[in-house]
């Protein structure tokens, strides 16, 4: 597979990494715009190409390679330049653009502009310490990536939000499991969740956002 | 009295129209700008005509005669307009029902290819060969719509005729120069069958790539891999 990572700062040290630990034979492309940040990626990242370029000619290469390219991740310090890269690669039909947000409060621009993937670096912080201070209704866990849903952990804190919870999952038939108070995870009916337990439930956002709704939150 | 009564009606159209596109345009946003722009003119152009219509009325002109006229012009419009209408119902339901974004692979019809971009008139795909096809929004209306995971690594299955080479030796030069290309492609490429036709050697290969368009590329490289060998050999 041939993924092209644009930047190459830290967000695209973490790129590089997941692709090339999900594709050790493929070839990945570092497109940097300085010769320092040139020489440290080509010790630092061995089995990866670092093409030094401007910040004008990013497209053209897009262009030149549309062909060939697989993956696109732009990664540079610059959302801007992020978003123009990422909108050029799928312009261009590049099948995998990702772009990874330097500033979390852009991330509405970029689904605006019609970019499908957008990773949002600071978005586990909210949910971990929600998670570590353990006082919340819902968590949102994980977000899938292709589909509007994930999993979310409910905290069964009453009677009402344990009917709540209950009635949800035999409604929407949500695979889910269980943390219990005392730290076990659990698989079990929907008749064994109890009252202090964080229950797990993969589904839609659109359906936790009913369920939100209905407990009042 | 009744020319001010008919300056009103043309304001107070102007006006509602004005109103009513900033509401369209408010509300209809997320199906995108430009396609809420569109409809917020076309409703305010709508209801500017239905008040210069009103006040020709005012002006006891004959109503049943501006009736006639204008319902003569419209259908006159909608014959000779009937394909970008139906394109604009076309991109209506594209924007609605959302059936495929951009950066999707799509199959219509005989057509298929990676959606470019979603216009007003039509939809811009490049095939897996690289042309560009721009496929009227009116198609969708009519022919179902294969929607192939924009992500999903597709299988490209090729046929390696080889003459005058003995099946192990083919095999050993398939791989090697498979080897080669191994970085472009999703998996590691798979020899599903080595067989013996009339003195030919036929390897069918099994090779995976999320980039449909390189396949092109790639038979180019197996082939000149293959030639840098010493072999000449037909792929199909």
């Amino acid at each position: 597979m041939r993924s092209v990572v644009v930047g190459g700062g830290h967000l695209a040290y973490f790129a590089i990494k997941a692709l090339e630990e999900m594709d050790p034979r493929g070839r990945i492309i570092v497109i940097e715009f300085t010769s320092e940040k040139i020489d440290m990626l080509k010790k630092t990242f061995p089995f990866a190409e670092a093409v030094l370029s401007s910040i004008e000619d990013v497209e053209d290469y897009v262009s030149r390679n549309r062909f060939l390219i697989d993956v696109l991740v732009s990664a540079t310090d610059s959302d801007a330049l992020n978003l123009r890269y990422a909108k050029h690669a799928i312009k261009s039909g590049v099948p995998i653009v990702i772009a990874i947000l330097n500033n979390p409060l852009n991330e509405p621009i970029f689904v605006k502009e019609g970019v499908k993937y957008v990773i949002n670096p600071y978005k586990t912080i909210t949910s971990k310490i929600k998670e570590v201070v353990g006082k919340f209704r819902v968590n949102v866990v994980y977000e899938f990536s292709k589909v509007d849903g994930g999993i979310y952990a409910l905290k069964v804190e009453n009677s009402k939000t344990l009917r709540k919870v209950k009635s949800f999952i035999l409604k929407n038939d949500s695979p889910f499991f269980v943390l219990s108070a005392d730290k076990r995870i659990r698989t079990c009916s929907v008749e064994d969740i109890q009252i202090g337990d964080v229950v797990y439930i993969s589904c839609h956002d659109r359906e936790v956002r009913g369920l939100l709704k209905r407990m009042g939150g | 009295m009744r020319v001010v009564l008919a300056v009103l009606s043309i304001a107070l159209a102007i006006f509602f129209g004005s109103k009513l596109g900033n509401l369209i345009m408010r509300n209809l946003s997320k199906f995108g700008r430009s396609f809420a722009s569109k409809l917020a003119e076309i409703v305010k152009y709508f209801l500017i005509i239905l008040g210069v219509v009103v006040a020709f009325s005012i002006l006891s002109l004959d109503v049943i005669v501006l009736t006639g006229v204008s319902i003569g012009i419209f259908i006159v419009l909608l014959v000779s307009l009937r394909d970008v209408f139906s394109n604009y119902a076309g991109e209506i339901y594209l924007r609605v029902r959302r059936p495929f974004d951009e950066g999707d692979f799509i199959k219509i019809g005989r057509i298929s290819g990676r959606v470019v971009s979603i216009n007003s008139q039509d939809v811009e795909l490049v095939s897996v060969k690289g042309e560009r096809i721009v496929v009227p929004n009116q198609f969708f209306l009519k022919y179902p719509v294969v929607n192939v995971s924009s992500t999903t690594p597709s299988s490209i299955e090729l046929k390696v005729i080889f003459k005058d080479v003995v099946p192990e030796e083919a095999r050993k030069m398939v791989m090697e120069t498979l080897n080669e290309i191994r970085p472009e492609l999703f998996e590691e490429p798979k020899i599903v069958s080595i067989s013996t036709k009339n003195g030919k050697t036929e390897v069918d290969l099994s090779l995976s790539v999320v980039n449909q368009q390189k396949t092109r590329w790639l038979i180019g490289r197996l082939s000149k891999g293959l030639y840098d060998r010493g072999v000449e050999v037909e792929i199909e």
